[in-house]
């Protein structure tokens, strides 16, 4: 889990999926979601994967360190996998290719929208104290990341951490564990000091949700659309993808969305 | 491992549903309870806590995957009904990074906010008995005991089939219950080997609780030192 490097790539990135309106974001995350849900064909899960990939692609971000965020989550999907081993391998794939598929557009979504807008959306759906509190946790966290790694630092330097002394090593982690409790604590009641001279009166400020889609919208929603849709339709009437269908969408959503990317530059 | 890595689209839709309309009914409810309090003074403070979770998550122990969770201390910090509202914005910002399947959020919450409530019940008893350190290493470890199993009883249900048709007969098992009957009706899922994944979590959550527990007392010890009046 990388959140630092996730909220860089949100905001730094200026690819036309970044571009794209949170709606059609949430919507395409949505679809894609509802797909590994209704579906366990392992080709139709595939084709999700490397559509979202593609897609990761597209909103030039680094596919192979988005792929190892979306795997590090997977122990408990592995472990869960081996536990289903004894019908054979097909099972633990499918769950492996869940797992990735689904962690891979919740990924492609948070790295390519800023929080305020992801965070301004759903909180939409959620008690105030809840949106609020989420506000502050993801604003806050950097803070005493950053404390920790100073701190951490610091205890390094002051030969805090020997070799061999695990015990020692991890009483001082954990020691400023507590320092960082206390941090955090003091800094919350300065925060609400703050905010009440800037007029907080129990309501935090969200951006507006923009309504209606673009033109730079329809790909990405467009795909995950029919790939839900073609997830339903095959399990709906028992049937298995056959052919070279998916694949041959895949290279032409691929070159399509390289090749939007070489007309904007 | 006290909570479900479980990504979206593993777990049945009605346990998945279910969960989400429990926690948003647990977060409605702690927020009730909490109603007295000035709760727009809360929220820097919630906010906080609920990052300090988030860093420790981030904290991984590389061998084994394991994660510090946090939820005791922030409960026995914030209060039990606080933690619950803190455990659902730790999961939603977790689900959010891919963490755990945004659908799986509400049963995250079930399970992180029963370990936070249980450590901070136990520790207000046992603080009574222990030395704070000893109170918070004992909650500690009975907290992610429960929720770990717990998480283990949700998997488990996940696996549960119930047999339609032999359900008709519902009412010749409410007329003569028996033990083959009811297991005629419910079955569990035959290619899943819980026993193997059970000994693989408890394995795993055994080490892990102890350093979770561990990390707990050191830090709860420092923070009575300097600072009590932020436990009482």
């Amino acid at each position: 889990m990388d959140i630092s490097k996730i909220d860089y790539w949100a905001t730094s990135g200026r690819s036309f999926v970044h571009r794209a309106t949170v709606l059609s974001k949430v919507l395409a995350t949505a679809f894609v979601i509802s797909g590994v849900i209704v579906t366990s064909e392992p080709a139709v899960l595939m084709g999700l994967y490397a559509l979202v990939l593609i897609t990761v692609r597209a909103a030039r971000l680094p596919v192979m360190k988005v792929m190892a965020i979306s795997i590090f989550p997977g122990l408990f999907a592995i472990l869960f996998a081996l536990s289903h081993v004894e019908g054979g391998w097909t099972t633990p794939v499918i769950i492996i290719m869940k797992a990735l598929t689904a962690a891979s557009a919740m990924i492609l979504l948070i790295s390519t929208t800023q929080y305020t807008e992801v965070m301004g959306f759903f909180g939409r759906f959620l008690p105030r104290v809840v949106a609020d509190g989420i506000f502050m946790t993801y604003r806050s966290f950097f803070i005493l990341f950053d404390l920790l790694d100073h701190f951490l630092k610091a205890l390094r330097l002051r030969g805090g951490f020997q070799a061999r002394r695990i015990f020692k090593n991890a009483g001082n982690m954990a020691s400023g564990l507590g320092m960082l409790f206390i941090h955090a604590y003091d800094k919350s009641q300065r925060l609400y000091d703050v905010m009440s001279i800037r007029g907080y009166s129990g309501r935090l400020a969200t951006g507006r949700l923009h309504g209606g889609f673009a033109l730079r919208d329809m790909p990405y929603l467009f795909m995950t659309a029919f790939f839900l849709c073609y997830a339903v339709y095959m399990k709906m009437h028992g049937l298995s993808p056959h052919g070279m269908f998916l694949p041959a969408l895949l290279i032409i959503y691929f070159l399509g969305m390289e090749g939007v990317w070489v007309w904007k530059r | 491992m006290s909570h479900l890595h479980i990504p979206d689209g593993l777990l049945p839709v009605w346990l998945w549903l279910s969960g989400l309309v429990v926690a948003l009914a647990l977060v409605m409810f702690s927020l009730f309870m909490v109603r007295r309090m000035e709760l727009r003074k809360k929220v820097p403070l919630i906010g906080m806590m609920s990052a300090m979770m988030l860093v420790g998550m981030n904290l991984e122990i590389i061998p084994i995957a394991y994660h510090v969770n946090l939820s005791v201390i922030t409960a026995i910090i914030l209060g039990p009904w606080l933690m619950v509202v803190t455990a659902l914005i730790v999961n939603l910002l977790m689900a959010m990074v891919g963490h755990g399947g945004i659908t799986v959020v509400g049963l995250n919450t079930i399970v992180i906010g029963a370990e936070g409530m249980l450590g901070y019940l136990l520790f207000s008893i046992l603080k009574r008995l222990l030395k704070p350190g000893p109170a918070a290493a004992v909650s500690t470890v009975l907290a992610l005991a429960l929720s770990t199993c717990l998480m283990l009883f949700i998997v488990f249900v996940a696996n549960v089939n119930l047999n339609v048709e032999a359900a008709h007969g519902l009412r010749e098992i409410l007329d003569a219950p028996t033990v083959n009957t009811f297991f005629d009706v419910f079955s569990v899922n035959k290619d899943f080997d819980f026993r193997l994944f059970a000994y693989a979590a408890l394995g795993l959550g055994t080490l892990g609780w102890s350093i979770e527990a561990f990390v707990t007392a050191a830090a709860i010890k420092f923070i009575t030192r300097v600072k009590p009046d932020m436990i009482a």
